[in-house]
């Protein structure tokens, strides 16, 4: 082991000491060695010679001028890009489409089922909205006719509406009403002047103090009841019309919301997957064109 | 149009005119080293259509860093200039490997080719056997790991010393040193193998470097 170690490390010294790097000590010690090893000493005229054979590559001559022209400079212009091939930038375009349908879908799918008991669906919440700024507003005779009309079916409560609407301590209660109230808030203005038939006759359903304070109570009851309102049956014991309102939009929710919810859910999961799909197709092919590529 | 190479007054004034945009003042710089650049990228890459491609790529990127180049280091504007060049060779090596379909080896016939110049002395047999000697270090540049394969052309096909060849590859002189004692090793293995090293053929040379 020591012999090969000794030798080792002299040959380890050649290559410097063809290059005359070595220090004096060094080459005196080497040059010792050598005249005393035959295998170093052959190890050192190979290297020499395959040192030799380098040195002695011919030089090429350049095949052309590298000299630049103004050209060369311009951005990318040594190597121009592939141009985007048009299916790639189709299946970018259907991506975005098919990302911001799948969008709008789940948040009007999670907007619309974890929403307010009474308004299922986005359309509900929506004319419940809708009709609580108008009520706020302006006032139309078709606005006010539509929720007077059932307000006054159901005339004897309305009172008990107006009375239930201004407690919030029922969160419930009054959020469910709120919308409705709101709704019918040119009509509560009616029902509050004791369901007089004059309620369908005078269209100017201008918001009478009754009115604003069920609207303002209204909204305390929604601010109060932020996101309480999951349940789709409203507790309102005293309150039949709303009861029967909240079910009503509720079986109608149910029965349309059924079928609404699985063709949403169908739809989500199409558009997810084909989302999917096309994000994979496009990452595959840029991969593929960046193999290619030189 | 022949510029001496010693004119290093001149290459001062060529680079600043070069920073300020002269682009006829580069290619004058370009004129001065292509030959020896275009030479270390065929050893790089073992392709004249390789080598061709590296060093213009190189030139280009050269004149568009210029304003970069802060001269007095030692080697200067040459191993600046060529640490570019070994960058777009190893960008293409790096290339070269993402595609394993196409074959890292030369190709002996395009090899040999290249580096064939014009022999009036020797005798055909001797013209021969030299061709082929150079086909085959050609290989055995090529099967080097690239950091060997580059310290090695520059130390021994480029005649650089090692201060230069540390600021070329950006690395240590220690590093520098031992990179060229394996390589060196190594190919002397492989012509070994090759039956290229038999004291026939060669005639050794008179002294050292």
């Amino acid at each position: 082991m020591l012999w090969l170690d000794k030798h080792a490390r002299f040959r380890k010294k050649l290559s410097p000491f063809i290059d005359r790097r070595l220090t004096p000590a060094e080459t005196e010690q080497l040059a010792g060695h050598l005249a005393s090893c035959d295998g170093c000493r052959a190890e050192l005229e190979r290297l020499r010679a395959t040192v030799s054979a380098l040195r002695d590559l011919p030089s090429a001559n350049v095949p052309r001028s590298f000299a630049l022209t103004p050209q060369m400079l311009q951005p990318r212009a040594a190597r121009p890009e592939p141009s985007r091939p048009l299916t790639t930038t189709g299946m970018r375009l259907a991506s975005g489409a098919v990302a911001i349908v799948l969008a709008v879908v789940l948040i009007g799918d999670l907007s619309g089922v974890g929403g307010n008991g009474d308004q299922v669906g986005g359309g509900d919440q929506e004319q419940a909205a809708t009709a609580e700024f108008r009520a706020e507003g302006d006032e139309t005779a078709e606005e006010a006719l539509a929720p007077a009309d059932m307000a006054a079916d159901e005339g004897e409560t309305g009172g008990a509406e107006r009375d239930a609407a201004p407690s919030p301590a029922t969160g419930q209660n009054a959020t469910a009403s709120c919308p409705t109230a709101n709704a019918a808030g040119g009509a509560a203005a009616g029902a509050g002047a004791a369901g007089t038939p004059g309620l369908a006759t005078s269209p100017s359903a201008t918001p009478t103090p009754v009115d604003a304070e069920v609207l303002r109570a209204c909204e305390e009851a929604a601010a109060a009841a932020a996101g309480a309102a999951e349940t789709a049956t409203p507790a309102v014991e005293d309150s039949p019309w709303i009861v029967d309102e909240g079910e009503q939009a509720e079986a109608a929710a149910a029965s349309d919301g059924g079928a609404d919810i699985s063709t949403v859910r169908a739809a989500e999961i199409v558009l997810g997957v084909s989302l999917a799909a096309l994000l994979g197709a496009l990452v595959v092919e840029s991969l593929l064109r960046r193999r290619r590529a030189v | 149009m022949t510029i001496p190479l010693d004119a290093d007054v001149d290459e001062v004034e060529l680079i600043a005119r070069s920073t300020e945009g002269d682009l006829a003042a580069f290619n004058v710089i370009v004129e001065r080293y292509q030959g020896p650049l275009y030479n270390l990228c065929l050893r790089m890459l073992g392709s004249q259509q390789a080598a061709e491609d590296a060093t213009q790529d190189a030139f280009i990127a050269g004149y568009r860093a210029i304003g970069r180049f802060r001269g007095g280091r030692s080697g200067g504007f040459r191993a600046w200039l060529f640490r570019i060049g070994v960058n777009v060779c190893y960008d293409e090596l790096r290339r070269r490997r993402a595609r394993p379909a196409v074959s890292l080896d030369a190709p002996r016939g395009e090899g040999s080719r290249a580096f064939d110049v014009p022999n009036t002395g020797p005798a055909p047999e001797e013209q021969a056997q030299a061709a082929e000697l150079r086909g085959v270090i050609q290989q055995g540049l090529t099967e080097l790991p690239s950091e060997q394969r580059l310290a090695v052309v520059l130390c021994d096909v480029q005649g650089m010393d090692y201060a230069e060849i540390a600021e070329v590859m950006g690395v240590s002189l220690g590093t520098v040193k031992s990179r060229i004692n394996r390589a060196r090793a190594r190919l002397r293995a492989y012509l070994q193998s090759r039956g290229e090293l038999l004291s026939t053929r060669f005639r050794p040379t008179s002294g050292d470097r």
